[in-house]
């Protein structure tokens, strides 16, 4: 094994790749345009469509109003909910959205009430229409002010003050920093984005380099130079490494840009409780270098296991349809480690892709832990060499490179 | 120079070269021929220690190709049918990859250039990208990173396949040229007229053996035709009929 050798396909690889439109794209264009798109977008739409749908006016209707005058008073007061005088309104109107509420009042509704005996209103709502869903929380809220009303009367009537009720009030106070805050909402989402591009984010150089060789033919004329198999899978591994590390880099990048962008253009106003536009992120370079050396951990790994696949795979489409694979085998231990709380030991922590999550996470919310950080950095690195030591051996059968 | 003895290769049950032996002299162009599929491009691949042969002994320059493939390739200058030029990579950035990997020092791979390249000429096309390239562009970039490094053992593998009358003329010529008393020069090809323009000896191989190996007046001996169409096709026949 020669380290010129190494050098040299390393310098080829990566001057091919930056001279390739598509592992351009998929390396800066992707993460640096489409991130800060796919990381605010969907918020960014939901949020805006609920602040719509609460400012804008639902109509109910209230059957039987006439029995119920101090609700239909109350309901007056309300902005945002409008009454209908459609009486031949029925279950349909709701489940086809020309009302957003039904409410039907029972026969002496108000008598009961004001006899103190017990009643109940009937309101149909359709769940699957956010309108519906809306007017529900407003008619709710509304209820709430009402029900308040008779009580506080029932109580007056009854000589007693309306402070039984509230035999105390309570504050809650935060004793997480901004920091703190910003770190545990980005341990939700940062470590799936940075395992993925960690894992698949060089996986076009990688197909260029093995079974793109075999396509355009420019295998054989090198295999018949003195480099040694060693070498030569060396240098094309350092160079997949090498773009899925900056790879991970730009998409960390798009990522904090999607923040700062959030933070412009939904830092004021009715978007200012936007989730991701007033967070506040610092971390020390010690936690930054960490996450590195735990992104090159994967990337290491998987820059050889995927090499180890493409050498392997027939053709680039081939190549491709595994990349889809790859990404979901990727995904799942990520959205694991995201959606649940997990303890790290000793076990999980020898799990690939699902160590470096959780490490991840633990560093995000600025835990330090050290032992849980070494046994995945060295878990990773004899993943890493096993994953060299699979593609050295893949790469020197000569059935694995023939293959038609 | 080149020493192949009892040579076999098979993938699966397919045999592709089967005992074949013959040996390449200092000095001389030797001319493999035969139809598709008999073997010639296997046997290249075998010497090129690209492919491991299931047994059978390969010497090149002195050198054991299987016991040290590595130094046995250090001396081989290979022109394979495909030309392997890297479409993004221009012609002198192919020519210096291949270069380092043939641990060819910068001032030699420039001398060796300014030698190759009016020969080849390269000139005119040295900082495009090779996939601008015409075949015959392309496959003269391919010869003059084969002849890089100055190597003993030249193997051309139909290196005129699907070039124009001009450019495959050139390249005929410059293999003429190759030819050194203290080097050798494998040939492949299925074209008769140019095995007959070049080779000072034919191996003809069918089916994975040799079928006959000679000169050309030997080869006409051998088989009472003038022609050595004419040579290949009763060769070609008579093992047919045999088999």
């Amino acid at each position: 094994m020669r380290f010129k050798h190494i050098w040299a396909v390393w310098r080829k690889e990566l001057l091919d790749t930056v001279r390739d439109r598509r592992s351009l794209i998929m390396i800066i264009i992707v993460p640096l345009l489409i991130m800060p798109i796919f990381v605010l977008g969907p918020s960014y739409l939901m949020r805006q469509q609920k602040t719509e749908t609460e400012q804008a006016v639902q109509e109910i209707v209230v059957r039987n109003g006439t029995d119920a005058p101090s609700l239909i008073e109350t309901l007056g007061t309300a902005k945002t909910l409008r009454l209908s005088d459609r009486t031949d309104a029925d279950e349909n109107w709701v489940q086809v959205g020309w009302v957003a509420l039904l409410v039907t009042v029972p026969p002496g509704f108000e008598e009961k009430l004001a006899k103190e005996e017990p009643t109940a209103l009937e309101i149909k709502f359709n769940p699957t229409r956010t309108e519906s869903r809306t007017a529900r929380e407003k008619f709710e809220a509304i209820l709430e002010i009402y029900r308040q009303q008779i009580v506080a009367k029932r109580l007056e009537a009854r000589g007693v003050s309306a402070q039984l009720l509230q035999p105390f009030s309570e504050s809650y106070q935060s004793v997480a920093s901004k920091e703190q805050l910003g770190g545990f909402v980005l341990s939700f989402i940062l470590p799936l984005f940075l395992v993925m591009w960690a894992a698949i984010g060089g996986s076009q150089t990688a197909i260029d380099v093995t079974v793109g060789e075999k396509e355009r033919k420019t295998l054989e004329a090198l295999l018949v130079t003195p480099i040694r198999r060693e070498s030569l899978v060396l240098g094309k591994v350092l160079a997949i490494f090498t773009v899925t590390i900056a790879a991970a880099m730009v998409s960390v990048l798009g990522f904090i840009l999607s923040l700062r962008l959030g933070a412009v253009f939904f830092g004021s106003g009715e978007l200012r409780s936007f989730p991701l536009a007033s967070l506040s992120v610092s971390f020390g370079p010690v936690i930054v270098l960490l996450m590195l050396a735990v992104a090159a951990g994967i990337a290491a790994m998987m820059s050889a296991l995927t090499f180890a696949l493409f050498s392997w795979t027939r053709s680039i489409r081939e190549a491709q349809s595994h990349t889809t694979w790859i990404t979901f085998g990727v995904m799942i231990p990520a959205f694991v480690v995201q959606f649940r709380e997990i303890t790290p030991d000793l076990g999980s922590l020898l799990i690939p892709i699902f160590n470096a999550t959780l490490v991840f996470k633990e560093l995000l919310l600025g835990q330090l832990n050290w032992a849980n950080i070494g046994v995945t950095l060295s878990s990773s690195l004899v993943y890493a060499l096993v994953s060299v030591g699979i593609a050295v051996r893949v790469f020197q059968n000569e059935r694995v490179l023939f293959r038609q | 120079m080149i020493e192949v003895r009892n040579l076999r290769k098979s993938f699966g049950k397919f045999v592709a070269v089967d005992d074949l032996s013959f040996e390449v002299r200092a000095g001389e162009i030797f001319g493999l021929l035969g139809p598709n599929g008999a073997g010639k491009t296997t046997t290249l691949r075998v010497i090129s220690t690209i492919l491991k042969p299931d047994a059978g002994s390969i010497t090149v320059n002195g050198c054991d190709a299987l016991r040290e493939p590595e130094r046995a390739r250090a001396q081989l200058g290979v022109v394979a049918e495909s030309n392997g030029l890297y479409d993004r990579l221009t012609a002198l950035e192919n020519v210096r990859y291949f270069a380092r990997l043939y641990d060819l020092p910068e001032e030699k791979m420039a001398a060796r250039l300014r030698e190759l390249s009016p020969r080849l000429g390269l000139e005119e096309f040295a900082h495009k990208r090779a996939g601008q390239f015409s075949r015959g562009m392309k496959q003269k970039v391919a010869i003059a990173i084969a002849l890089l490094h100055d190597p003993h053992v030249l193997i051309f593998d139909e290196p005129t396949a699907g070039l124009d009358v001009m450019t495959a003329r050139q390249v005929r010529q410059f293999i003429k040229e190759c030819r050194r008393p203290e080097k050798c020069v494998i040939f492949s090809t299925h074209i008769m007229r140019e095995v007959e323009e070049l080779c000072d000896r034919i191996a003809i191989i069918h089916k994975g053996k040799l079928a006959a190996m000679g000169t050309f007046s030997e080869l006409q001996q051998q088989s009472g035709q003038k022609d050595l169409e004419e040579i290949f096709v009763e060769l070609v026949e008579g093992e047919n009929r045999a088999l």
